[in-house]
C-alpha cells in the first residue's frame, strides 16, 4: 500500500483511539462509582465481595468496550474503478472526509457504550432484587422458627 | 528485519501485558466469591483458584501464539497500526466475552448454594 500525498488516515486514527480510551475510561468510572451504593445493599454490607463484583464487572466492561473500540479502527479505502479499468483505491484526502469518516467510527463506538451500560445496569437491578426476595424468605424463616421455639 | 517481526514483536508484548494483568485482577476479586460457594474452607478455595489462573494463563498466552500463524503481510506503518489494532482487539474482545461469561457462572452458582442452603435449614427445621 503507496501513500498518496496528503493521506490523512493517520491523522483520523490519531483523533480516534486517544478519544476511544478517554471515552471508556469516563464511563468505567462514572460505573463504578455509582454501582457501588447497589452492590453494598446487595451483599447487605459485605464490603469485600461488593467491590469485588464490582471490579470484576469494570474489568469486563473494559476490556469489552476496549476491545471493539480496537477492532474497528481500521478506516477502509473506498475502491474506484476509473474510465480505463483499472482500480484504484480512495483515501481520506482532507479534513473533511476526516470528519465524516470519524463521526460513523466515534458515533458506533459511543452507541455501544451505551447499549453496555444499560446492560450492566439491567444486571444490577436483577441481583437487586433477586437479594430482597431472598432477604425476605430469610426473615420469613426466622419468623417461623421463632414462633417454633415459643411453642 | 521487517514490518512484520516488529508487529510481533508489539503484539506478544501487548497481549501477554494484558492477559496477565487482567487475571492477577480476576484471581484477586474472585477469591472472596470462591470462598463462599466452598463454605468458608479457605485453603481449598485458594487452590482452585491458583489452578484456574494457570489455565487461563496456558489457554490465553497460547491462543495469542497461535495466531500469529495467520497475519497477512505488512508493508507500512499505517498497516502496522491497522493490523495490531485489529488483532490485539480481537484477544482483548474475546477475553471480555469470556470474563463476563464467567462472571456470570460465578453468580448464578453462588445463587444455586444459597437456595440450597435455605433448603437444608427447611428441612432440618422440619425434621
Amino acid at each position: 500500500m503507496n501513500y498518496t500525498i496528503g493521506n490523512y488516515t493517520s491523522l483520523a486514527y490519531s483523533i480516534y483511539i486517544p478519544v476511544i480510551i478517554g471515552l471508556t475510561i469516563w464511563v468505567a468510572h462514572k460505573l463504578l462509582s455509582n454501582a457501588k451504593v447497589f452492590y453494598t445493599e446487595i451483599f447487605h454490607g459485605q464490603i469485600e465481595q461488593a467491590s469485588s463484583l464490582n471490579r470484576l464487572l469494570q474489568v469486563g466492561f473494559y476490556l469489552i468496550a476496549l476491545g471493539y473500540g480496537f477492532l474497528r479502527l481500521q478506516i477502509v479505502p473506498e475502491a474506484q474503478i476509473n474510465t480505463t479499468g483499472s482500480q484504484t483505491y480512495r483515501y481520506i484526502g482532507n479534513v473533511q472526509q476526516v470528519i465524516e469518516a470519524l463521526s460513523i467510527k466515534v458515533g458506533g463506538f459511543v452507541v455501544v457504550l451505551g447499549i453496555m451500560l444499560f446492560l450492566n445496569l439491567l444486571l444490577i437491578l436483577t441481583q437487586r432484587s433477586n437479594a430482597n426476595k431472598a432477604k425476605a424468605a430469610e426473615l420469613a424463616l426466622q419468623h417461623k422458627m421463632a414462633e417454633t421455639i415459643k411453642e | 528485519m521487517n514490518y512484520n517481526i516488529i508487529s510481533y514483536g508489539i503484539y506478544l508484548l501487548i497481549t501477554i501485558y494484558v492477559v496477565v494483568v487482567v487475571g492477577g485482577l480476576i484471581h484477586k476479586n474472585g477469591r472472596p466469591f470462591l470462598i463462599n460457594v466452598f463454605h468458608q474452607n479457605i485453603s481449598l478455595a485458594d487452590s482452585v483458584n491458583n489452578l484456574l489462573l494457570i489455565g487461563y494463563y496456558l489457554f490465553n498466552i497460547g491462543y495469542c501464539i497461535i495466531s500469529l500463524k495467520i497475519w497477512k503481510e505488512i508493508g507500512s506503518l499505517q498497516e502496522v497500526t491497522e493490523t495490531l489494532s485489529y488483532k490485539i482487539g480481537m484477544i482483548v474482545f474475546i477475553l471480555g466475552l469470556m470474563h463476563l461469561f464467567n462472571v456470570l457462572m460465578l453468580l448464578i452458582t453462588e445463587k444455586k448454594y444459597r437456595k440450597k442452603d435455605i433448603q437444608l435449614i427447611n428441612n432440618n427445621k422440619n425434621q
